[in-house]
């Protein structure tokens, strides 16, 4: 069934609960996106505070996101031949990138809290930077719901992969997980050039 | 949970079979032009124009986006009634940004404390 | 087949994987909800026409007090009520059988959003009893006052002194709410699309059916932004973010987008499904064909979608820009349109029907009068920022928004009730108390809500506990008015005890069902035994009609059930 003409038909349920799941997700983080740009376009210092944001660690963590992406949609395509061993392979990968990823944001956590940009911002206020603060607000905040989802996403592929290759079945819940795992990536492919490269 | 009732019945929603109903695009490919379009982004990033910057860091993250839909999601492969899914999303986004963007981004609220 | 296990109460009431089950789950939590919600607005209603008296069962009412009260009455009935009852009740007990299936596509994610609705009601009530009260802040939550008593500036000692207050509770309670509700408008969605049964094609569906569908949907896709400004909302509170703080560059005005941009969609989501209940009453008690099939439903999804244009006529006095507010007028008058398009094929269902007025139609009649004459003729004048500008924070609004909301929601989940309880309990609604139910109900309502109309004309404002030192509100026939609707409103809270008992004693020892089908009506979940067993039926049903061939030339009876040929 190898056709792009756009039709009715029915998909597998697994799939469409998690598309709807992921339209829904696109709101709550397009949502926080777009309060992000509009305030980002009212207030030019942000540019500023968006210098002190490590672009090395984020560019890393891209690429780390990327490849996991890929390392998913190998892990589908292996999971399509029930070929336990190289989904067990592939899913692990992908785990140990999203550990990779989240250690990576950590050290950045660190790094910046250690240079006072902190969530209240006290510092920052101190000077009477007030609006800046508000973007660190946004910076903690979209980052740290975006590293919530990587957790849950891992989470998922994890047990998913877990029941799968210990029962021989259920191999499709694979791909759903998988859809939200690159939902996760494509976020990130967005906030990754609005919170560090545009300044 | 007993669930013998179903046995014997049948659906006229037949649903395709849980494996292998779409295509499968050149993976490695598909991986490596992200990369170079991230690539494209990051030296983007180097320019000295702000607006260019923006543009060209933001159209690169769309395409990327799009790619990782299409051929990583395989949406290229899914009926109609998921496209409209997520055009609903953007569409609730882009309603968003038009009723925001008087309130935010023309009004200014804040006024710099004195001393 | 169907051994139909007795199941002991532990297993009914929490670990039931069975839809109708957990429907009545939700119902009964939601029930205790309402009585809180009830209650409360017993009290302000008592303090607003006897601001000096002790109101038995609560005693003096403070400022305070009022806010509390008047926060946590909005915030549970639309919330919790309207909300809980409408998605989540009706679509889990009427989707699956009107589609004519067995269960949900995913019965353990149906029982898991139960429990963070249970979750979600625990945690609100417990935000009742926070050192520091009841949240107070308006149940729209408009920061600055729901950070704190004191806005930003609220002296907080510590983080738990921040976490352990009602502010956040209530906070937290919505959002653990909004994804129960949204793991169970993703199951109603996948039920509808993939377990419809052999010939239910899409436009063969009972009306019902489509509109929790497409509230489901609606609420999916208006609740994103609200869920990110609650989590900043939260972080607000309990880290000292200031993204709503106006001394930090933040915006108050951008949570009131974030909640109306979710509130005004909400509307519609809530008023959806009764409007489904209605089309399937109505039709079935005139024995005629719903009125124009595609046409309601076109009507409704062009609806769906302009109700995300409409969101800030809430804020015509909250300072946006001006240009934009008459952008949201003209949205808000062009709305109307497609609901009155659906009202007139109401209407015209009815138009020389057999008409039978028992007491569904009873109440499917008196709300859509309610809602159209009163409620959403109200509407237009305050769609218009002119008219919205004067009358915004009077309690001409407190009648409106009643008005809309309460024909609907409550007239229309009561039609439901009295129309598909002999379905689930296999008994019958006593006649008489229903009557009397009915018409204490329907009097007492326009006696409650009716004067709030002259009141708000004579400037009384909606949110002031104490109005004594505006002199000209103490002027000859506002007390009066106010007495009117306290009084009118008490006995409005009484009479639904009427059904709470009728509803309990017909289920426990009201008279058994004399057919499966006693209203002789066409959809699925008339053709199988009441109650429905576990899986509903004993053979998967075959469709071959819509849902509403009624008095169909070529028959003898004057209905075709959805499964005969």
């Amino acid at each position: 069934m190898n056709t792009s003409i756009k039709s009715w038909r029915n998909i597998p349920q697994a799939r469409l609960a998690v598309w709807t799941l992921i339209a829904g997700e696109f709101v709550v983080f397009g949502g926080l996106i777009v309060m992000y740009i509009l305030n980002r376009l009212k207030y030019e210092s942000w540019g500023e505070m968006a210098q002190h944001t490590n672009v090395i660690a984020g560019t890393i963590n891209t690429l780390v996101l990327l490849t996991s992406s890929y390392f998913v949609v190998k892990a589908h395509e292996a999971a399509i031949h029930k070929n336990k061993e190289k989904v067990k392979m592939w899913i692990w990968f992908t785990i140990i990138c999203a550990l990779l990823f989240l250690g990576i944001k950590s050290y950045e956590y660190t790094h910046e809290i250690m240079h006072g940009f902190t969530l209240p911002g006290k510092h920052l206020l101190a000077e009477g930077k007030h609006v800046e603060t508000m973007y660190w607000s946004f910076y903690y905040t979209m980052t740290g719901l975006h590293g919530l989802h990587v957790i849950g996403g891992a989470l998922a592929l994890f047990f998913v992969m877990r029941h799968a290759t210990k029962t021989g079945k259920d191999y499709h819940r694979l791909e759903a997980a998988g859809l939200y795992w690159h939902m996760v990536d494509i976020i990130w492919i967005f906030l990754f050039p609005l919170i560090y490269l545009i300044h | 949970m007993n669930t013998n009732y179903t046995q014997g019945l049948e659906h006229e929603v037949v649903v395709p079979s849980e494996n292998d109903y779409h295509g499968h695009p050149n993976y490695l490919k598909v991986y490596i032009s992200l990369l170079v379009l991230f690539a494209i982004s990051v030296v983007a990033s180097l320019l000295h124009n702000p607006l260019i910057i923006f543009f060209v860091v933001f159209a690169v993250s769309v395409i990327k986006g799009t790619l990782v839909l299409l051929y990583f999601m395989h949406l290229k492969w899914e009926p109609l009634l998921i496209w409209i899914l997520l055009g609903l999303a953007l569409m609730a986004l882009a309603f968003l940004i038009i009723g925001l963007y008087p309130d935010i981004v023309l009004t200014h609220r804040y006024v710099v404390p004195k001393g | 087949m169907n051994t139909h296990k007795k199941h002991g109460f532990w297993h009914r009431f929490f670990f039931s994987l069975d839809h109708k089950d957990i429907g009545f789950q939700y119902m009964l939590t939601i029930f205790l909800m309402v009585s809180i919600g009830g209650f409360f607005a017993y009290v302000f209603r008592m303090h607003l026409a006897y601001p000096d008296m002790k109101v038995p069962l609560f005693g003096l009412v403070t400022n305070k007090d009022y806010n509390m009260l008047i926060t946590n009455h909005g915030l549970i009935m639309m919330m919790w009520l309207a909300l809980g009852m409408l998605l989540a009740v009706a679509g889990n007990f009427l989707i699956p059988i009107m589609i004519g299936t067995d269960d949900m596509a995913f019965p353990k994610l149906n029982k898991i959003s139960y429990w963070f609705f249970l979750i979600s009601v625990i945690l609100m009530i417990a935000s009742f009893f926070m050192k520091r009260g009841g949240f107070g802040g308006g149940w729209t939550m408009y920061p600055p006052l729901s950070v704190g008593d004191f806005g930003y500036n609220t002296p907080y000692k510590s983080f738990a002194d921040r976490f352990f207050t009602a502010n956040t509770f209530v906070l937290l309670a919505i959002t653990f709410e909004f994804i129960s509700l949204l793991m169970g408008g993703i199951n109603f969605f996948v039920t509808t699309l993939n377990k419809r049964a052999k010939g239910m094609t899409l436009t063969r569906m009972p009306m019902t059916v489509w509109m929790i569908n497409i509230a489901s949907v609606l609420f999916m896709f208006s609740v994103g932004p609200l869920i990110a400004g609650a989590f900043m909302l939260l972080l607000d509170i309990n880290v000292g973010t200031g993204f709503y703080d106006a001394y930090r560059g933040g915006d108050p005005l951008l949570w009131e987008h974030l909640f109306w941009f979710f509130g005004h969609p909400e509307v519609y989501v809530i008023l959806l499904p009764p409007l489904g209940f209605l089309a399937d009453i109505i039709s079935n008690n005139s024995r005629k064909p719903l009125y124009g099939y595609r046409f309601i439903l076109n009507l409704t999804l062009i609806a769906a979608i302009l109700s995300m244009m409409v969101w800030a006529h809430h804020q015509f006095v909250s300072g946006i820009d001006p240009r934009a507010a008459t952008i949201f007028s003209i949205f808000t008058i062009i709305i109307s349109l497609p609901f009155a398009g659906i009202i007139l094929a109401y209407i015209a269902t009815i138009w020389k029907g057999n008409l039978r007025l028992s007491l569904p139609m009873k109440w499917a009649l008196g709300s859509v009068t309610l809602f159209t004459l009163i409620g959403g003729f109200t509407g237009l004048y305050l769609g218009a920022a002119v008219f919205d500008i004067y009358a915004h924070n009077t309690s001409f609004v407190v009648a409106h928004f009643h008005y809309t909301l309460f024909p609907t929601v409550i007239f229309g989940s009561y039609a439901a009730f009295y129309y598909w309880f002999n379905k689930f309990t296999g008994k019958e609604l006593n006649k008489f108390w229903g009557n009397v139910h009915f018409w204490l109900t329907f009097i007492f309502f326009n006696g409650f809500a009716f004067p709030l109309f002259l009141l708000g004309l004579a400037g009384q404002q909606r949110r002031i506990a104490d109005y004594r030192q505006f002199e000209f509100l103490m002027q000859d026939p506002l007390p009066l008015y106010r007495k009117i609707a306290t009084i009118s409103a008490v006995i409005l809270i009484l009479s639904q005890f009427i059904f709470i008992i009728n509803f309990f004693w017909s289920m426990k020892k009201g008279k058994k069902v004399s057919s499966e089908n006693p209203w002789q009506s066409n959809t699925l979940e008339w053709q199988t035994s009441s109650p429905p067993p576990h899986g509903n039926f004993e053979t998967y049903p075959v469709v071959y009609h819509g849902p509403y061939e009624y008095n169909h030339p070529d028959r003898e009876k004057d209905f075709l059930p959805q499964n005969e040929k």
